[in-house]
């Protein structure tokens, strides 16, 4: 895959290490030389000096066989305007954004932009997950009625749950749990047989109040 | 009417704008900006100067957004202008929207979105080469 980055501040360096790690083709933009440089001293020749709202520089990059664009400025200006070119002038399939304000998320998907991540956003819910007395996540909202979620529960050490069978779990019946994930990473689809381990992580299918409900017989 | 930025060209808008009847409120982040408006304009009423932000939808309700016929984002930066057009069309529905993008292919791909841009550089070249080529 071909990958454009608009901007190489924090989150743009770390996305094109990861993206060249996993074997993806990219070219960063980025205006200011002593980033590039910064950039470059680790990941080789990758980075093109210049503006990324201009259409020149969006183009060296190869623009126009890049399968994504990926803007990550800390203008959401910038970035907006990124994603525009990217789509409308050049034809690129996906752009993906960073959204500063999160005010502006749902403008950044009203104009087309695939995907707007907000960083505010993603700080708070990783706090949120320390604050949290048991400690579950949600992993991903779930479609259709109900507003139910998959959600990862790990198990603590001390859990009065430890080498109980999962029928035996007092959790509410509409409560999936779908998968539990070992400590040392090997996964299995429990059956009402299967006993939970110290180390252990539940994925399960939960409302939010089930979610509740759960975390708390495991602590 | 609402204006974005009390450049030059804002400044000028505005101004005409309400010489004409149109009333007219103008926006921009810094208060000194509105020294470009005499005086007499802001105290007979014809121009409502607000100190805030066009790319911001809380600043944009301080002007009346909703009811605005025409939105103009005249501030010295492109890519705000581009942005607080968007806010315009999107969120607030505003029937007509111009805006000053200077860069001719960020301008091509606003006038394609159906947004009124209007570029300095294609402006200025169009009639230099006019007077060139006569």
């Amino acid at each position: 895959m071909h990958v454009v980055i608009v901007g190489a501040g924090g989150t743009g360096s770390a996305l094109a290490r990861a993206l060249i790690e996993a074997g993806h083709e990219i070219a960063v933009i980025e205006r200011d030389p002593a980033r590039c440089r910064r950039l470059e001293e680790s990941l080789g020749s990758v980075t093109l000096p210049g503006n990324g709202t201009s259409s020149g520089a969006l183009e060296e990059a190869g623009a126009k066989r890049a399968d994504l664009v990926v803007a990550t400025t800390s203008r959401d200006d910038v970035n907006l305007v990124v994603c525009r070119l990217a789509k409308n002038k050049f034809g690129v399939r996906r752009a993906i954004s960073l959204v500063n304000d999160r005010e502006r998320i749902e403008l950044f998907g009203l104009a087309g932009v695939d995907a707007a991540v907000s960083v505010t956003d993603l700080l708070v819910e990783d706090i949120l997950r320390g604050v949290s007395p048991h400690g579950f996540t949600d992993l991903m909202p779930l479609p259709g009625p109900g507003a139910r979620s998959l959600a990862r529960f790990p198990v603590p050490p001390n859990s009065p749950v430890i080498n109980e069978r999962i029928r035996d779990l007092q959790a509410p019946a509409s409560v999936a749990i779908v998968m539990i994930v070992s400590q040392d990473g090997t996964t299995a689809v429990p059956t009402d047989d299967t006993r939970i381990r110290a180390g252990d992580e539940l994925i399960a299918v939960a409302t939010r109040d089930e979610e509740e409900i759960l975390g708390g017989l495991l602590v | 009417m609402v204006v974005m930025g009390c450049t030059g060209i804002g400044a000028w808008v505005a101004v005409t704008l309400a010489d004409r009847g149109h009333s007219t409120h103008i926006l921009d982040t810094r208060v000194e900006s509105f020294d470009r408006i005499p005086t007499a304009k802001i105290e007979s009423g014809g121009i409502e100067p607000v100190v805030g932000d066009g790319t911001s939808q809380r600043d944009l309700l301080k002007v009346s957004i909703q009811d605005a016929d025409v939105f103009m984002a005249l501030s010295e930066s492109d890519t705000m202008n581009a942005l607080a057009s968007e806010v315009a069309r999107s969120v607030f529905q505003v029937p007509a929207i111009v805006t000053k993008i200077d860069d001719p292919d960020i301008q091509d791909t606003y006038n394609e979105l159906g947004v009124a841009a209007i570029g300095a550089t294609q402006l200025i070249s169009d009639m230099v080469l006019e007077a060139a080529l006569v």
